[in-house]
């Protein structure tokens, strides 16, 4: 009877199981994962270290650095969720795919392929938990992760960093944008841009955007808000150790793709080729304040 | 209060400046002559970048011929720009750019020459200077150089009579436009001189394909192998085409599975806009036609060894 039964299980099992993945196939869905996580770990490692230099000017509007970069398969573009879910399993709790050196996540002992199940108070149910945490006054906060069968307790200083959280956006074009809470960068822009440096200073400026926003509170679009953002940008790339050079003005080149523009740029922009001069000029303001030991803080613009 | 704190205080106070918004005084003006250099350093790398998508497509369309007859027209392998209206000099056309080795570089054409007249019509439009090119018998062009009127006189080489423009996009992969193939700025960003070729050329075959005479069932398998042979007989290296197209699939995952027909979304390129793509534009099914690439690959390097 019970050699029947299993044989009959077997028959079920096999007749369930799904045609296999062509292996080629199984391969371009697993390098473009990989490519996916590679550039989200760009760009979480730059945002976390931004934000957190960027606290003294952020003022109160902070949340705690954890320094973790994640991934839940159903956050992952449509095309990589299924292999996001071979790879991460189908649960909400997000898992750590990289940990910045030197942050708090990584002091506490936090590793790569850790499930993050409780930050603080709170259950994680997305991303967002990790990214933009609760703002506490105490000085750790708890971190509960999922480590194989184990579960562990971790505590995880507290470091504010400005409260923004940073998004990857599945699309070729070139172009960033501070909304809500966020920045979104798409990938695009990493594509093009490659250097570190460079896409720190895009981030600097989105966020020199959201800061500006907060303080005065309305959305500028004028051609001045465009400046003081490429001038607060490059400072809070620069506070996190991004050191620009003037071929990072990345956003020259994107000129090139449009040399109408060089003419007759967009409304709320300067042209061009004044940003890129605007931007050498930041760069020798903070080279003397670097050069004399004055703490990296915006003036007014020159 | 210490001389650091009261730096810092200043500082700070100059941040709470930027801050608020009001308070800040407009920026310094800027050097003119700085603008304007960076402004010529933009339009020099304009220029550069449409010079070597030229060349490419240039060599590629010139060094295939063989493959697209009868579908050949004359280049004259010069990239032109209409003439600074604003800027004392006779009205024509300024080269921007010949390609080194054909037969007006050869010829004696300059960057810098203006074109005045071609087979003696005068202030010909750069739109219509390719159209206007003889066919059949050698060019002719009077040029200004400096002070100089030059005259030249050149037999056109014949190149496949398919138009290559740059698009001002960031995306990868090349496309049709109207009766061109259009590449993006960031695929000339992100590739070889090879890489474009064979994207340039997977394109060229689908514009020859539509000359077709028979019923075609797999239009990208056909454009594939057609594209490689054209890249191939132009002299481009064609053994990395299965690493360009498997870049292309990591890159554009959406690329990797779908055949046929279907409609995808995508984010464009600001927070508005969601771009629809058909299935025509999108080179589907990468890994399907990776295994039949490479066989055409090895069939072409194997009888390029046997030639040698």
């Amino acid at each position: 009877m019970l050699p029947l039964a299993l044989a009959g299980g077997l028959a079920v099992g096999c007749a369930l199981r799904p045609a296999a993945v062509d292996p080629l196939e199984r391969d371009l869905y697993a390098a473009a994962l990989d490519l996916w996580l590679e550039r989200s770990a760009q760009l979480q490692t730059i945002h976390e270290r931004i934000r957190l230099e960027g606290a003294p000017i952020c003022g109160d509007d902070v949340s705690p650095v954890l320094g973790l970069v994640v991934a839940r398969a159903t956050e992952l573009p449509e095309p990589l969720r299924r292999v996001g879910e071979a790879r991460f399993g189908a649960g909400a709790a997000p898992v750590v795919t990289a940990v910045v050196d030197g942050l708090p996540g990584a002091a506490a002992g936090v590793r790569v392929g850790d499930r993050v199940l409780r930050v603080g108070t709170r259950a994680t149910r997305s991303s967002r938990a990790v990214y933009a945490p609760p703002s506490t006054a105490a000085p750790t906060l708890e971190l509960r992760v999922a480590r194989g069968a184990r579960t562990l307790e971790l505590a995880v200083e507290n470091r504010p960093g400005c409260a923004y959280r940073a998004e990857l956006l599945d699309s070729d074009g070139f172009n960033a944008y501070a909304v809500d809470r966020r920045i979104v960068v798409l990938a695009g822009m990493l594509r093009l841009l490659k250097d570190d440096a460079a896409i720190a200073f895009v981030m600097g400026h989105e966020l020199a955007h959201h800061i500006a926003l907060r303080t005065t509170g309305q959305r500028s679009r004028s051609s001045a808000a465009e400046m003081r953002a490429d001038y607060l940008g490059v400072y809070l790339a620069e506070r996190a150790e991004y050191r620009l050079s003037p071929r990072d003005f990345g956003l020259v080149r994107a000129v090139y793709a449009a040399p109408g523009r060089l003419s007759d740029p967009a409304p709320s922009h300067p042209p061009y080729p004044e940003r890129a001069v605007r931007f050498d000029r930041t760069l020798a303001e903070i080279a003397r304040k670097r050069a004399s030991g004055e703490p990296l803080l915006p003036g007014v613009e020159p | 209060m210490s001389a650091a704190a009261k730096l810092l205080a200043a500082a700070l106070l100059g941040a709470a400046l930027v801050l608020t918004g009001c308070a800040v005084p407009a920026p310094a003006p800027l050097d003119a002559a700085q603008v304007s250099a960076s402004e010529r350093g933009v339009r020099e790398g304009v220029r550069q970048l449409r010079a070597r998508l030229f060349r490419i497509s240039y060599s590629l369309r010139v060094g295939a011929r063989r493959l697209c007859e009868p579908l050949l027209l004359p280049d004259a392998g010069v990239l032109l720009a209409a003439a600074d209206p604003s800027r004392p000099s006779p009205a024509g056309l300024s080269v921007l750019y010949v390609v080194p080795g054909s037969p007006l570089a050869r010829a004696g054409v300059r960057e810098g020459d203006v074109v005045l007249d071609l087979d003696g019509q005068s202030a010909v439009q750069v739109s219509q200077f390719n159209i206007a090119l003889p066919a059949v018998r050698p060019a002719e062009l009077t040029l200004q150089r400096g002070v100089e009127h030059v005259h030249i006189r050149a037999e056109l080489a014949r190149a496949c009579a398919v138009p290559v423009e740059l698009s001002e996009d960031t995306g990868i992969m090349t496309f049709q436009r109207g009766s061109s193939v259009a590449v993006p700025y960031g695929l000339l960003e992100a590739a070889s001189d090879d890489w474009l070729a064979i994207a340039i050329a997977h394109q060229i075959a689908h514009a020859l394909l539509e000359f077709a005479t028979e019923r075609i069932d797999d239009p990208e398998a056909v454009a594939d192998r057609l594209g490689l042979l054209l890249a191939a007989e132009a002299g481009f290296d064609v053994s990395t085409a299965p690493d360009f197209w498997r870049w292309l699939a990591h890159e554009n995952p959406w690329r990797i599975a779908r055949t046929g027909a279907f409609r995808i979304r995508r984010p464009g390129p600001s927070l508005e806009t969601e771009i629809e793509y058909s299935a025509a534009q999108l080179h589907l099914g990468i890994a399907r036609r990776l295994p039949a690439i490479r066989a055409s690959v090895e069939e072409i390097l194997a009888a390029r060894s046997r030639a040698r």
